[in-house]
């Protein structure tokens, strides 16, 4: 099929447009965390790294820094060793059970967070755990697993069974079959995967803000700053954060080309 | 790699049954298959012979029954620990691997040192015309190639019982038959036992020491293939293996003949002795009857013998094939074309067809008509 010019023309121009509307207000985030105006209003008034400065020199923004990163590899850990299992359950079993299961799974994803987190609070706190970094990683947990599981049983229900079993005839012993066999077909699913549930995490404040206790986490922090306004401080985090982002998916993609053999 | 007694069966299995929910697929089938022998399984689809493959390797679990592997009892002995290859209907290629890797797989596992691998790979690739593929990977082969290094891997580690379930059924017929030769020469090289899983009668007939014909989650005969061929034992054997001339009707003994009266035809064998039916079945097969032009007139009736008028007649390169309208029957009659001595017939033409007493099978009316 071809299309004319004219509509090529139209089409290249509307999703511009779109794609300016929904990067727009990063970019401008981006712009004033350079701007050394002291407040985010146009017009811009000549760059500066000071925010910057102030952001890493900073010891609470630091230390809220360093949670975020242990509560989001805690979380990804976890659901790892967690969500594995049970993707293979979901996607290797046929039975009634198991669509249960799998409902039970999804359930995180249809509920509203802030309810999670107050579920979640009060269940802490009527079995009498104190909050921390701990609780964060329970809650983070809850939400994230559905994404890693049903993209890893995506992907195993993908793989012929009996790939497996054909390791098993030629010696394989279980672990060595699913080492050498089921985990190489499986290894881009679960890097995909858990680069959900990083970026997720991260990002998560609603849970974050009502299990982790007295510390704080980034998204915290921010929100903390911006009942003072929107400083140009929030705009160095949140660059900060873009940045993050955008280098581990850069990572990610290295890694998932590789192949592993 | 495993000490072999010197006289037990290499693979048996005993009064082996296995269910899936509501379905038999397997009932008391018991099994022996001697070292070095190649044996083929046959029987039409869903008889049960890849679940009986999947119980001697480990990979299903009979309902019951015992599994032996060269005399030892293995029925509840993980796949990995069991001195058992199998060639999987559906090829089972690892997608994440080369060729060579995956031919190489077993002997990775094992730990043996690269360059003898490499060169164990590479004699197993020649040998299966795969040479120059070694390199590539395994979404890049047709469908006859995939079957074909599936083949090697399972053969790379040498396995003392190799399964193989339908491994050729992909090949074109020409390296169907190159394969064939291929790899009984190959069985009979290393000694080992082949366990040989087949859609194609001629296939059986032309590789196997011996052949297991099943049929609805059974063995209902076993013999070489000139015993399971030539002397069926049930209408199912007669009908599955090869083609069969088939007459109904009630047995007499007279003077150490065995007759069967099948209407306006009358069978007579002396070689029947032990067959003490009273009604029956003979069964004989198309190159067993001759074909002559009508030499007289006479219509009475003589045992082995008819007349009857050529209703089809069939050039088959290397045969000529008959349907022969008798008094009440018809018979499928084959003769080997070429030989300048063998007078050929025409639809429409005359004949007296014949056969020896040799050429007879009587099959006790058991099963169904
Ligand atoms: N995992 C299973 N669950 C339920 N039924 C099964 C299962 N595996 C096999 N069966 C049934 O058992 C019977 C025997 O199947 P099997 O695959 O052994 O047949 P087969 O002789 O190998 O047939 P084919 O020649 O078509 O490969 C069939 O009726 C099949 O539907
Ligand atoms: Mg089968």
């Amino acid at each position: 099929m071809t299309y004319g010019r004219a509509s090529i023309i139209a089409f290249t121009t509307y999703t511009c447009v779109l794609l300016a509307f929904l990067f727009a207000p990063i970019a401008v985030v981006i712009l004033f965390s350079f701007d050394s105006k002291g407040i985010a209003a146009f017009p811009f008034q000549g760059p500066t790294l000071s925010w910057y400065q102030a952001v890493i020199a900073d010891p609470i923004i630091r230390k809220a820094a360093l949670n975020s990163v242990i509560v989001a590899v805690g979380t990804t850990l976890a659901c790892i060793l967690i969500g594995t299992s049970a993707a293979f359950v979901i996607a290797r079993t046929r039975s009634p059970s198991t669509t249960a299961f799998a409902g039970l799974m999804a359930l995180p994803l249809l509920l509203p967070h802030l309810l999670l987190g107050i579920a979640l609070l009060s269940f802490f706190n009527s079995i009498g755990i104190g909050l921390s970094l701990w609780t964060a990683i329970i809650g983070h947990v809850l939400i994230t697993l559905p994404f890693l599981v049903f993209t890893l049983s995506a992907r195993i229900a993908g793989i012929d069974p009996q790939l497996s079993e054909a390791a098993a005839t030629l010696g394989a012993s279980p672990a060595k079959a699913f080492a050498t066999v089921t985990l190489p077909l499986i290894r881009s699913a679960m890097i995909g995967a858990a680069l959900l549930v990083v970026a997720w995490s991260l990002d998560e404040f609603s849970v974050s803000f009502l299990t982790i206790g007295s510390s704080n986490t980034l998204p915290i922090i921010i929100w903390g700053q911006m009942r003072a306004g929107v400083s140009p401080t929030v705009n160095a985090i949140s660059a900060l954060m873009v940045l993050a982002t955008i280098l581990l998916v850069c990572i990610v993609h290295r890694l998932a080309d590789l192949k592993f053999r | 790699m495993t000490t072999t007694s010197s006289s037990g069966p290499a693979v048996a299995v005993e009064s082996i049954s296995k269910r899936f929910g509501a379905v038999q697929a397997l009932s008391g089938v018991s099994l022996a298959v001697a070292p070095g022998r190649f044996v083929s399984l046959l029987g039409p689809s869903g008889c049960g012979k890849t679940t009986l493959m999947r119980i001697i390797a480990g990979l299903d679990r009979q309902s019951e029954g015992r599994v032996l592997i060269d005399s030892r009892d293995m029925s509840r002995t993980a796949p990995h620990r069991r001195p058992v290859g199998l060639v999987f209907q559906r090829y089972a290629l690892f997608p994440h691997m080369t060729v060579a890797e995956n031919v190489g797989f077993a002997l990775r596992l094992r730990g043996a040192d690269r360059s003898a691998t490499q060169a164990r790979v590479q004699e197993l690739l020649d040998l299966f015309q795969l040479g120059q593929f070694g390199g590539r990977s395994i979404d890049q082969l047709s469908g006859g190639q995939a079957q074909r290094v599936a083949l090697a891997r399972a053969l790379a580690d040498s396995p003392p019982v190799l399964l193989l379930d339908e491994p050729m059924s992909a090949l074109d017929l020409k390296l169907r038959q190159a394969m064939q030769l291929e790899l009984r020469r190959l069985q009979k090289q290393i000694g080992a036992t082949f366990l040989f899983v087949t859609h194609d009668q001629d296939e059986a007939m032309v590789m196997s020491d011996e052949i297991v014909l099943m049929n609805n989650g059974e063995i209902v005969q076993q013999g070489t293939p000139e015993e399971v061929y030539g002397r069926p034992r049930s209408l199912f054997s007669a009908r599955f293996l090869g083609e069969a001339n088939l007459f109904s009707g009630p047995l007499r003994r007279e003077a150490g003949a065995t007759l069967l009266d099948a209407g306006s035809l009358l069978l007579k064998s002396h070689a029947a002795a032990g067959f003490a039916a009273t009604r029956g079945w003979a069964c004989i097969r198309p190159e067993a009857i001759r074909i002559e032009a009508r030499s007289d007139n006479k219509t009475e009736r003589r045992p082995n013998a008819a007349a009857g008028r050529v209703r089809e007649a069939i050039f088959q390169g290397a045969y000529r094939r008959y349907v022969v309208e008798l008094d009440g029957h018809s018979v499928l009659v084959q003769q080997p074309a070429g030989s300048d001595a063998a007078p050929t017939f025409g639809e429409g033409d005359r004949v007296d067809v014949s056969w020896s007493e040799s050429g007879i099978t009587y099959i006790e009316d058991a099963d169904n008509a």
